[in-house]
């Protein structure tokens, strides 16, 4: 093939070019300074009003924390037992993730590689089962937990988080199954080795950055989760986090903010960790159809 | 007929249970699955349905059949159809915010600069915040004497005090804002990847018949990103529309019901004043009105699948 010469670069007057492409780079960093600002400030706003007075968060509203004060840390351990809460937040987490992964991934295998009428229809059902409202099956879990004993148990809680996730994880594991060819997998069976061995050994290795987006999804999903713990759980040792700082606006009209900023803090800093170690993943997780 | 998401070519329509150990590895995988699918999601509907024809007085005992009572009793209830309108009103407003300004950050990180890939992620995190702390963050920059008005009156050279979420007027505006603020994310990254997928030499050609970038964004980016768009605009409006949790952790449904959409109405008949009955049917309605949204999805989405071959 060969290249044809660019007329445009010939034909535009170079003083004009170069005026364009300036203004190009106004546009662009312009663009960029304010999305920074505006994805940035609200975490900044709440970092620093979590280390300022109440001077300074009420009254004077510094935009720089004059003095830095960690009586608001101080004041948050001690009223509540927000580590313990962390601590059940993630352990549920990660159990819930460590279920959905495994089910989903099986299913969705299946879902993408034996296509009978039965799987079709789970297939189509966990796609719907993803879009009902959580509103809708609260109030049967509520009924129903409470009739087995299980309403205020963790037990109660993370089955009533598989309602959302394992949905999400049907859908995020069967688009990653449906971009991995067959082929490999039918060159093992044809060569001897039997379907176990063929998803486990064959289709597993090349699903794990799937696998790994669907986990962070899930993850981030459970660690966030309001309507669930706040209707289940009634006992204080049992909290989410989401509940710990729920509970915290309680109390009358006086909302402290700094109490609340430090507690959001908190609950914040495992998600960034995530994010900062695995935001790679989290992009390509975007792009299979993970969305909340 | 196959189900509308699968692109398989034809030969593997076929059911492929030839072996042995291939069927037992159907039966092993599929079951738990479909057990716990059964259990947590088709069943509660079920009984969701089931609890919206009956009306119950205490707690979980006496059961009183009543058929459509508690249907017609919702159809003449003004506060229904209020939040009904206040669900469209709501799901309108943040996924054109949402998506408009989804797309302009995605047409934004496709342009060459310094530092585009950290940005490109850090664009998501407002997205995987906790709901209930982007909700404190907001309600703090939002509140009478935030930082909002702060600016405002830096701006306009005079004090504003509004209580943006506690005002009638103003607390829709400022929950489509907010929402919209935690959602653009997904438009944006969705968006970028359509956007990556256009091949270049489009353009290129466009740019040598002498199209400006403004004739080549109207007739050549946004007809080739429609199909991406429906799509976001789809997946949005019927997650606003049975959006729960943000609404409530900034408003509460208030004030006086400014912001009380459907989900907010079930919670409260629900948790509030315990009449689980009414609650039921409130809940059964929206999962109507989400179900002919989710009804579209899948329609537009697989017509477009045919059409275009993208996802």
């Amino acid at each position: 093939m060969t290249t044809l010469p660019l007329p445009s670069q010939k034909q535009l007057p170079r003083r004009n070019r170069k005026k364009t492409s300036v203004l190009r780079s106004v546009v662009v960093y312009g663009g960029v300074l304010l999305l920074l600002f505006l994805v940035l400030f609200p975490f900044y706003w709440m970092v620093t009003a979590s280390i300022k007075n109440f001077r300074e968060i009420s009254i004077e509203r510094t935009i720089i924390p004059r003095e830095v004060t960690f009586r608001n840390y101080v004041d948050l351990f001690e009223q509540t037992s927000i580590l313990w809460h962390l601590f059940n937040t993630a352990w549920i987490s990660c159990f819930v993730t460590v279920v959905t992964v495994i089910l989903a991934s099986m299913s969705a295998y299946v879902l993408t590689r034996f296509l009978t009428p039965t799987a079709e229809w789970i297939a189509r059902i966990s796609l719907y089962a993803y879009m009902v409202p959580s509103i809708v099956l609260i109030i049967p879990f509520y009924i129903g937990l409470r009739m087995a004993g299980l309403v205020n148990t963790h037990a109660g809680l993370i089955l009533s988080y598989l309602s959302f996730t394992l949905p999400l994880g049907i859908w995020m594991m069967r688009a990653c199954f449906q971009s991995i060819p067959q082929t490999m997998e039918e060159a093992a069976v044809v060569d001897g080795a039997n379907r176990f061995e063929a998803f486990f050994l064959v289709a597993m290795p090349q699903a794990l950055p799937g696998v790994v987006s669907t986990a962070i999804f899930v993850f981030i999903l459970c660690w966030g989760e309001y309507l669930y713990p706040v209707v289940l759980i009634s006992s204080d040792s049992l909290r989410t986090i989401t509940i710990t700082l729920d509970a915290l606006t309680g109390g009358g009209q006086n909302i402290k903010f700094g109490l609340l900023m430090a507690a959001s803090t908190v609950a914040t800093v495992p998600i960034l960790i995530i994010f900062l170690v695995l935001q790679r993943h989290l992009v390509r997780g975007f792009a299979a159809g993970g969305y909340e | 007929m196959a189900s509308p998401s699968t692109r398989s070519p034809p030969r593997n329509r076929q059911p492929r249970l030839r072996f042995r150990d291939e069927r037992i590895f159907y039966y092993v995988a599929l079951a738990p699955t479909t057990i716990v699918i059964a259990c947590v999601i088709a069943l509660p509907i079920i009984y969701t349905f089931a609890l919206g024809f009956f009306i119950q007085n205490t707690l979980v005992r006496n059961w009183r059949f009543v058929g459509l009572s508690n249907y017609s009793d919702l159809l003449t209830d003004a506060d229904f159809w209020l939040a009904f309108w206040n669900g469209v009103v709501f799901t309108v407003g943040s996924t054109v915010v949402a998506t408009v300004f989804g797309l302009v950050i995605a047409i934004l990180l496709d342009c060459n600069f310094r530092g585009r890939g950290p940005l490109r992620a850090l664009v998501i995190f407002p997205y995987i915040v906790p709901s209930i702390v982007v909700a404190f963050i907001w309600k703090f920059i939002f509140s009478g004497r935030g930082i909002l008005n702060d600016f405002l009156g830096f701006i306009g050279a005079q004090a504003v005090s509004v209580p943006w979420l506690g005002d009638q007027r103003f607390a829709m505006m400022a929950v489509i804002l907010i929402s919209a603020w935690t959602w653009f994310p997904f438009a944006a990254i969705t968006l970028l990847a359509a956007i990556q997928n256009v091949p270049d030499n489009i353009y290129e050609a466009a740019a040598l018949d002498g199209a400006g970038p403004m004739r080549r964004f109207t007739y050549l980016t946004l007809p080739l990103l429609a199909p991406a768009i429906m799509v976001v605009v789809l997946i949005r409006a019927i997650w606003a529309f049975r959006n729960y949790d943000m609404i409530w952790l900034l408003t509460e449904g208030g004030p006086i019901g400014a912001t009380e959409v459907l989900p907010i109405m079930a919670y409260k008949e629900a948790f509030g004043l315990f009449r689980m009955g009414h609650a039921s049917a409130v809940s059964v309605s929206l999962m109507v009105f989400v179900t002919l949204l989710a009804a579209v999805h899948f329609r537009v989405g697989a017509r477009l699948r045919k059409a275009y071959d993208t996802s």
